[in-house]
């Protein structure tokens, strides 16, 4: 169970892979994340990776399939 | 992994002009009889009676889930059509069990969606978020005319994040007015049916468009999600914007630039489009999907539309081991209008390589979200 926030997509990402175990698991999850916010979580774009709003979005995103993160 | 089981029970497709409506029914049951069905998916135009055709589907394989909707044209692998339907059977050799449900969107997406997913898992007694996805995977269609396709594969995203649900927006031959979804004996002009098979082969996913970046960029900064407007790209008007790239005044825009110049959310280098329909108040863009703002999108070029479905049909076809037993196909409504333009009809069927198939020209396409512009299937391996 993670008990801190994530601090960046990084994090996030790496946080996701260790949930979903199984590496071919992240590319649907990816997609959905991306669709629904615009930012890839595999590849995000440097600014975007410790922007706290984005973080915030993506985690939500990622919290409403399932993975609170 | 999961264990497979070796079949030679082929998919069974079957097609009706439609020049007599009233017997279609009869006469895609005469062509799919003989299979042990697993299951039964049929698409049909609005010109005919969808309901007495899911009745007599109903009646003629009682044991198997159906589901089907009206489209804007139907194909097998040997035909295409307007005005008529078509339908395949995917035996218990290709899928071993399956479940349907019709999602009534009437009063409230998630709800009833999620609804239908825990019908769905109680008849299958498994938990489709637990599922092994390259063993299970799920149809949807949607009623076309409601703009409920972004939330609907939403909800089935939430539920099942890791498996694939496939499928399209009903049609109604362009006229705009009324879609209807079939699941068993239930008909619903704004709802899904929903169908998960547990496959007994392997399958694999088609999403093929005829797309490639034409090398500019936009980020959209201004936008009416729900409505599926765009009001800026890079800062500027829509419609200014656009216009200026695809070499074009705004009162020039129409049909065919959009056609041949959507945008494409890029995802690991590949296109997820999004088709402009018609410029709103001289400045926005309306489109047939949603795109957020702060999302980058690519303008795109249009390449060749029956040797990009051929190529990726072929593909997926080596991906399930270089024999496909059938597939259920969901093609774009603009796609058919460029295959109209061009007569590209049979070569279309021909690309589909034999495979039997059955499918419909949509309002709108689904995998993981939803897209427009698109090809998107499921094909079964053996």
């Amino acid at each position: 169970m993670t008990t801190t926030t994530a601090s960046s997509l990084t994090d996030l990402a790496s946080r996701l892979q260790r949930e979903l175990g199984n590496p071919t698991s992240l590319g649907p999850v990816v997609t959905r994340v991306l669709l629904r916010t615009g930012v890839n979580l595999r590849t995000p774009k440097p600014e975007q990776i410790t922007d706290s709003a984005v973080v915030a979005r993506v985690s939500a995103a990622l919290a409403e399939l399932g993975y609170q993160l | 992994m999961s264990e497979r089981v070796l079949t030679d029970q082929v998919v069974r497709s079957a097609h009706a002009s439609g020049a007599e409506p009233a017997g279609v029914g009869r006469e895609l049951v005469a062509g799919l009889s003989g299979v042990d069905a697993g299951a039964v998916l049929f698409f049909c135009s609005p010109a005919v009676d969808g309901e007495q055709v899911a009745r007599e589907l109903v009646d003629a394989f009682p044991q198997a889930p159906v589901i089907g909707c009206t489209t804007a044209g139907e194909f097998t692998e040997r035909a295409g059509s307007t005005g008529g339907a078509s339908a395949v059977v995917l035996p218990t050799g290709v899928v071993r069990r399956a479940a349907a449900s019709l999602a009534d969107l009437r009063h409230g997406i998630d709800d009833a969606v999620i609804g239908s997913l825990r019908h769905i898992e109680e008849r299958l007694e498994i938990r489709l978020r637990d599922v092994d996805p390259r063993r299970y995977v799920g149809f949807v269609l949607i009623d076309g005319l409601h703009g409920t396709e972004e939330r609907v594969n939403e909800v089935l995203g939430n539920m099942a994040p890791l498996m694939s649900f496939v499928g399209g927006s009903a049609g109604d031959d362009l006229k705009f007015s009324r879609t209807d979804v079939y699941s068993g004996r239930a008909t619903s002009a704004h709802g899904a049916a929903l169908l998960v098979v547990d496959a007994a082969v392997p399958f694999t996913i088609v999403k093929s468009c005829s797309f490639e970046p034409a090398g500019r960029r936009f980020t959209i900064t201004d936008a009416d999600t729900a409505q599926r407007i765009v009001w800026e790209l890079d800062g500027r008007p829509a419609a200014q914007v656009y216009a200026e790239a695809v070499g074009s005044g705004i009162q020039g825009l129409a049909d065919r630039e959009f056609s041949a110049h959507p945008l494409g959310l890029m995802i690991d280098g590949k296109p997820w489009i999004r088709s402009p329909q018609q410029v709103i108040e001289g400045r926005g863009i309306k489109f047939y999907c949603q795109i957020l703002p702060g999302m980058e999108v690519e303008l795109m070029n249009s390449t060749d539309l029956i040797g990009d479905t051929r190529a990726a049909i072929r593909s997926a076809v080596d991906e399930v081991g270089g024999e496909a037993s059938g597939a259920v196909m969901f093609n774009c409504i603009l796609r058919r209008l460029e295959m109209d333009a061009k007569d590209l009809h049979q070569p279309f069927v021909d690309a589909i390589g034999g495979i039997p198939t059955a499918g419909f020209h949509t309002y709108g396409e689904s995998w993981l979200g939803h897209i427009n512009q698109t090809l998107t299937a499921v094909v079964f391996g053996r």
